[in-house]
C-alpha cells in the first residue's frame, strides 16, 4: 500500500494517546494516596511533611462513622431487595413459558441508562407522595433502580452457565420443579449471587445523586457527606476517607469479580 | 391425552413465570415508568406551553441545555475513539503485565464510587495541585484549571471510560484476527487493514458505545458541580437548584423531561439503526 507513513504515524499516535490516557487514569488515586498521609492542614502538592493526621482526625469524628453507617445499612437492603427480584426476574425468563419476559428485562435494564438527574426528581414526586422522602427505606427503593440491573445482568450471565439438564435430572428423581431450582440451580449459583450482591452493595455504596436529591434531612451517606464537604471546600481530611474508601471498595469489586468468574 | 406440542415441557409454566416476573415487572412499572411519566405530567400541567416558553425565556438555562448536549457530544466522541484505542490494545496485547496495567487503569475509575473519582481530580486540578506543580518546572504560572468546562469533560470522559471500553472490548474479542493478518499479508499497512476490515465488523458496536455514553452524559450532575462549579451549569445543575433552592418543581419537571425525551428519542433512533440486540451489548 501507499501511505504507508500514515499508517506508521497513527499506530503511533494511537500507543502514545493509550500509554498517556492510562497514565492520567492512574495519576488522580496515587496523588489522593499521597496527599492523605499530608501532615498539613491545607490541601498542598507536594505536601511539606508526611504523617497520619488526616486518619487520626477522620476516625475521631463521629459524623464519618455515622454517615459510614447508613452507607452500609443501605448499601446491604439495596443488595438483598435487588438480589431477590433479580433472581426471580431471571429464572422466569430462562426457565419458564412465560412470554415477552425479555421485554421486561430491557426495561429494567433501561434504568442504567435513563439520565439520573432527571430520574431523581422523578422519584422525589413518588416519594414525596408516599411520604419516604429523607427515610432510608425510600433511598432504598431509589437504589434498587440502579442495583436491580447489576443484579439481572450477572445472575442472567451466571445462570447461563448451568445446564437444565441438572434440573432435569433431579426432577426426573422425583423432585419438584421448586425442589430443583432450590437445591440445585441456586446453590450453583452461590457465586454469581456473591458477586451480584458485592456489586450491588458497592453501586449503592458509592451512589451519590440520588442520596442528595432524596435524602432529606436526615439520611446522610458516606458518599453525599463527602459531596457536600467538598463543594464547600477542600478539607484535606477528605484524602485520607477517599484513601479507605477507594482501597476497601477496590477490594471488594476485585472479590465480586473473581467469584463472578467462578472459582 | 394430548401433549400440545408446542409447549417445551422442561420449562415451567407461563403462569408460574408471571408470577416470578412480577416483582420484576413492578419495580419497572412502579418505579420506572409511572415516575418518569408523571414528571412529564407535572411538567405539561396548566400551561404546558407556558412551562416550555419560561425555560426557554431564560439565557441561563439555553446555555445549560446547549451545554449539556455539546458536552455529552464531545464526552461521547473522546471516550469511545479512546475506549476503541485503549480496547483494541487490551484484545491484541500478548503481554499479560501490559494487559493488567490497562485492565487497572481502566476499572479503578469504575471502582472508585462517583464522588471519590470527581475529588482526586479535584485535587489534581486545584491551584496548588500536581498539575500547577509540574507546570511550575517549566515557569508557568499556576492557574486554576476548576470550574471550567474543560474541567468537566475530562472529569466526565474518566467516568465514562468503562463504558466505552467493555464494549468495545468485547466486541473485538469477537473478530476473527484473521482475516486481519491476511489483508496484511496481502500488503494492506495496518491502518488500511484497520479501517477495511475491522471498522466495518464493529462499526455497529461503536455506534451503539456512542449512544449509550451520549445518554448517559446527559444526566450527569456530581462532575459538573464538583469540577464545573456555578460556572459550569449544566441541566442537573438546574433541576437541583430548582427543587432546593427555588422550589420550583415544574421547571425541574421541565429540564427533566427535556432530559427524558431526548434520551427516548436517542435510544429509539439507535434501537432503529443498530437494533436492540447490539444496543443492549452496549450497556456493559
Amino acid at each position: 500500500m501507499k501511505h504507508a507513513w500514515l499508517s506508521f504515524v497513527s499506530v503511533w499516535l494511537t500507543r502514545v494517546l493509550v500509554v498517556l490516557a492510562i497514565a492520567f487514569f492512574l495519576v488522580p488515586i496515587v496523588i489522593v494516596g499521597v496527599m492523605s498521609f499530608s501532615s498539613s492542614d491545607v490541601m498542598m502538592f507536594p505536601p511539606k511533611s508526611f504523617g497520619f493526621r488526616q486518619y487520626s482526625s477522620a476516625f475521631s469524628s463521629g459524623d464519618w462513622w455515622l454517615a459510614a453507617r447508613t452507607s452500609l445499612v443501605v448499601g446491604a437492603a439495596t443488595a438483598v431487595v435487588s438480589c431477590v427480584i433479580a433472581i426471580l426476574g431471571v429464572l422466569a425468563i430462562a426457565r419458564t413459558r412465560v412470554k415477552a419476559a425479555n421485554l421486561v428485562y430491557g426495561a429494567a435494564l433501561l434504568a442504567i441508562v435513563a439520565p439520573v438527574a432527571a430520574v431523581a426528581v422523578a422519584l422525589y414526586q413518588v416519594l414525596a407522595k408516599v411520604g419516604l422522602l429523607g427515610s432510608v427505606p425510600g433511598l432504598v427503593i431509589a437504589h434498587c433502580i440502579l442495583g436491580v440491573p447489576v443484579s439481572l445482568l450477572v445472575l442472567r450471565v451466571g445462570l447461563s452457565g448451568i445446564p437444565q439438564t441438572l434440573e432435569l435430572a433431579a426432577m426426573s428423581l422425583g423432585a419438584s420443579r421448586v425442589q430443583a431450582w432450590i437445591h440445585i440451580t441456586i446453590r450453583l449459583l452461590t457465586s454469581s449471587f456473591g458477586a451480584a450482591f458485592i456489586l450491588t452493595f458497592l453501586m449503592s455504596f458509592d451512589e451519590a445523586v440520588f442520596a442528595t436529591f432524596l435524602g432529606g434531612a436526615h439520611v446522610n451517606t458516606l458518599p453525599r457527606a463527602i459531596f457536600n464537604s467538598i463543594r464547600f471546600g477542600l478539607d484535606p481530611v477528605i484524602t485520607a476517607i477517599a484513601t479507605i474508601l477507594m482501597v476497601a471498595t477496590g477490594v471488594l469489586a476485585v472479590g465480586g469479580s473473581l467469584l463472578r468468574r467462578g472459582r | 391425552m394430548r401433549i400440545p406440542r408446542s409447549k417445551d415441557l422442561s420449562l415451567a409454566s407461563g403462569k408460574s413465570g408471571f408470577l416470578m416476573l412480577l416483582p420484576l415487572l413492578g419495580f419497572v412499572v412502579v418505579l420506572v415508568i409511572i415516575p418518569l411519566i408523571n414528571v412529564i405530567n407535572t411538567a405539561l400541567a396548566g400551561s404546558p406551553a407556558t412551562n416550555f416558553a419560561k425555560f426557554f425565556e431564560s439565557p441561563a438555562q439555553r446555555k445549560a441545555l446547549l451545554l449539556t448536549f455539546s458536552a455529552s457530544f464531545g464526552v461521547s466522541i473522546v471516550a469511545v475513539s479512546l475506549g476503541a484505542m485503549i480496547a483494541w490494545w487490551l484484545a491484541t496485547s500478548r503481554r499479560p503485565f501490559v494487559r493488567a496495567i490497562i485492565w487497572a487503569s481502566v476499572l479503578a475509575p469504575f471502582w472508585m464510587g462517583v464522588v471519590i473519582k470527581n475529588y482526586a481530580l479535584v485535587v489534581v486540578f486545584a491551584k496548588n495541585g500536581p498539575i500547577n506543580y509540574v507546570l511550575g518546572w517549566f515557569g508557568i504560572p499556576p492557574s486554576s484549571m476548576l470550574y471550567t468546562i474543560g474541567a468537566v469533560v475530562v472529569g466526565m470522559i474518566y467516568s465514562m471510560m468503562p463504558y466505552a471500553v467493555l464494549p468495545l472490548y468485547a466486541g473485538f474479542r469477537r473478530l476473527n484476527f484473521n482475516q486481519l493478518r491476511a489483508a496484511e499479508s496481502l500488503g494492506a499497512t495496518r491502518l488500511y487493514a484497520w479501517v477495511t476490515v475491522v471498522l466495518p465488523a464493529v462499526a455497529a458496536t461503536l455506534f451503539g458505545s456512542l449512544v449509550i455514553v451520549f445518554v448517559i452524559s446527559l444526566g450527569f450532575y456530581i462532575t459538573p458541580v464538583l469540577l464545573g462549579g456555578l460556572q459550569v451549569p449544566f441541566m442537573a445543575t438546574l433541576i437541583s437548584q430548582d427543587l432546593f433552592q427555588y422550589y420550583n418543581l415544574t421547571n425541574a419537571a421541565v429540564s427533566s423531561t427535556i432530559l427524558i425525551v431526548s434520551t427516548v428519542f436517542v435510544l429509539f433512533g439507535a434501537i432503529l439503526i443498530i437494533g436492540w440486540k447490539r444496543l443492549e451489548r452496549a450497556i456493559l
